[in-house]
């Protein structure tokens, strides 16, 4: 068995000879915020239907909080909160009736439901919506409801496809603040997007899946440095660029610099391209200050997420 | 012995409680828009019933015998059949309208998987579906004490008569037709639910299904059966009462087990 929240050994499946998911393997650790990435058709929603017991694997295996899923369905269940891609609602039914009726299905006494109907209500932002009926609700609200429904049962791990899908700005700011609120309180949050700054604003690994296949999955930032090829670090400096410009060209590691209008850069600021770990970074920095250099600032540029996103997929697409 | 009824009495008491089953009862909101169009027109479908279940039911022996004397007597001993018979219409009618959207609506609004996600078994939800929509039918509680009624006077018809066992068979079978005619049109209703995944069209089929079993398990096919495995002529009595109703749980028995069997697979995508 494993220490890690979620594990998933060789997970593949099958739908009448198509490969949905191909030998799928990654393991997250309690706590941690893994956003699940991928064009559609990547095998995302197979993954997720397949950790919350809905869907049989065709081989491998996947454990939840240390309950196999295909053999511990009943534990899974209980120790997950899964907010599927398409989800219906219970029309007919009033905001707080909804939330009860889940929670009464999950076993949770009737005088505990009460409170921790209000409490959902409140954390949602819902409160105010208690005694309207389901279907009065916005999309966004109806969303939120969803959400408050995963966690009638206070499930240790999340799993959220497309949570905010469909949704406008607004409504979709509300949830990035909720699924933040969420990492806040310890949860363990598994969830897909294809609003690729919705991810990276809230994640601390990802996981991108193409063609059913795991193309890269690690801690987000590490992962943009090892998926650049070199590392861009952009210097400013009080008064003439040329003398750092010069020391720059004559160090190891240091491929090409660059400054001027032509590359979009302050009459200030260079920019070179460095091959090297973090302490040759360092190294570098220390002797630009030794040579007298006034540097104002030092900056690595990490890229956004859809650089790496690009970057990972280009190949299997190609 | 105890110890089983008391399990059987624990697991009554928590299906009673389990909120699917309430919800279907009517307690969480209103799972069954088919319910408030058909208590609008049940008033046609009691009428329809009376005038079916008095055409169709048992024939009162003092019509036959053309004795008046008794015939007072004779509508009161055969009043609960009659009465039973349009209850069984009653019920065939309106326990598929109930027991057929609560899968397929689930299916279409894709709560399906939210609810197969609760650690609710898939016999449990099956179960507590089925049972919470048919305990809707209004006709259970007459039902049953017209059944008691007409046990009663079967039984000591059968004992007064002396004709044995089957006589007491061929009593039990008249008694139990109505409760597994309902039961069966239930299920069927449940079933066609559980495969189509709109309403109305598991409503049509399951119509379709109790009305195909009502012409097709009737008096006649059982009565030819009998003929033609050259049967006496009181095994035969107890064979056409009796077949109907053994066809009918046992249908009712594999189309449930179908269902449970099938119910890890429903799926709304």
């Amino acid at each position: 068995m494993t220490d890690n929240i979620i594990e998933i050994r060789g997970l593949t499946k099958h739908y009448d000879g198509v490969t949905a998911l191909e030998d799928l393997t990654l393991s997250v650790e309690e706590g941690a915020v893994v956003g699940f990435i991928g064009p559609n058709g990547a095998g995302k929603t197979t993954t997720m239907r397949i950790l919350t017991t809905l869907l049989q694997p065709t081989s491998g295996e996947a454990w939840v909080v240390g309950h196999e899923v295909t053999r511990e369905p009943e534990q899974v269940r209980r120790a997950v909160g899964y907010m599927p891609d398409f989800f219906g609602v219970y029309e007919d039914m009033k905001v707080w009736e909804y939330l009860d009726f889940f929670a009464a299905c999950y076993d949770i006494p009737p005088a505990v439901r009460d409170g921790m109907v209000d409490d959902l209500l409140a954390l949602v932002d819902l409160g105010h919506k208690k005694e309207a009926f389901v279907d009065s609700l916005s999309r966004g609200m109806k969303q939120r409801l969803c959400l408050a429904r995963t966690l009638t049962h206070d499930p240790q791990v999340l799993i959220l496809d497309e949570p905010a899908s469909g949704l406008d700005p607004r409504a979709r700011i509300e949830m990035r603040e909720l699924l933040r609120e969420l990492k806040q309180m310890g949860k363990t949050i598994f969830f897909s997007s294809h609003i690729l700054s919705e991810v990276a604003d809230v994640c601390t690994s990802i996981a991108i899946l193409e063609a059913g296949r795991l193309v890269t999955y690690g801690d987000m930032e590490e992962m943009q440095k090892q998926l650049r090829a070199h590392r861009l670090v952009e210097v400013r400096v009080l008064g003439d660029l040329a003398p750092l410009q010069e020391l720059l060209l004559r160090s190891e590691g240091v491929m090409t610099v660059v400054a001027g209008p032509e590359v979009e850069l302050p009459p200030d600021t260079l920019r070179f391209d460095f091959a090297g770990d973090d302490a040759a970074l360092s190294r570098l920095l220390l002797q630009i200050v030794e040579a007298g250099v006034p540097v104002i600032s030092f900056a690595e540029e990490t890229g956004n997420l859809e650089d790496v996103f690009l970057h990972a997929t280009k190949g299997i697409v190609s | 012995m105890g110890a089983a009824a008391g399990s059987w009495r624990r697991r009554w008491r928590n299906l009673r409680q389990n909120p699917i089953y309430l919800r279907e009862k009517g307690a969480y909101g209103n799972p069954n828009p088919f319910y408030d169009y058909l208590r609008r027109y049940s008033p046609l479908v009691v009428l329809g019933a009376l005038l079916l279940g008095i055409c169709a039911g048992y024939v009162n022996p003092a019509f036959l015998l053309g004795d008046e004397r008794f015939f007072l007597l004779w509508c009161l001993i055969c009043l609960p059949n009659v009465a039973l018979t349009c209850l069984t219409w009653i019920g065939v009618v309106m326990a598929p309208a109930l027991t057929a959207p609560t899968i397929s609506l689930e299916l279409s609004r894709g709560t399906w998987d939210i609810l197969r996600l609760t650690p609710q078994s898939a016999t449990t939800i099956i179960l507590a579906k089925m049972l919470g929509a048919l305990s809707r039918l209004p006709i259970w509680r007459v039902m049953a004490v017209l059944s008691i009624l007409q046990a009663a006077v079967l039984f000591c018809g059968m004992a007064l008569l002396q004709v044995g066992p089957l006589g007491f068979l061929f009593a039990l079978s008249i008694v139990l037709r109505p409760w597994s005619e309902i039961l069966f049109a239930g299920v069927l209703g449940m079933a066609c639910s559980g495969w189509l995944r709109s309403a109305t069209l598991a409503l049509a089929a399951a119509y379709g299904g109790v009305l195909l079993l009502k012409v097709v398990n009737g008096f006649f096919l059982w009565l030819s059966l009998g003929l033609l495995l050259e049967m006496e002529s009181s095994s035969l009595a107890s064979t056409v009462v009796l077949g109907p109703v053994l066809l009918y749980v046992a249908l009712a028995v594999s189309l449930f087990s179908l269902l449970i069997r099938h119910a890890d697979k429903i799926a709304y995508n």
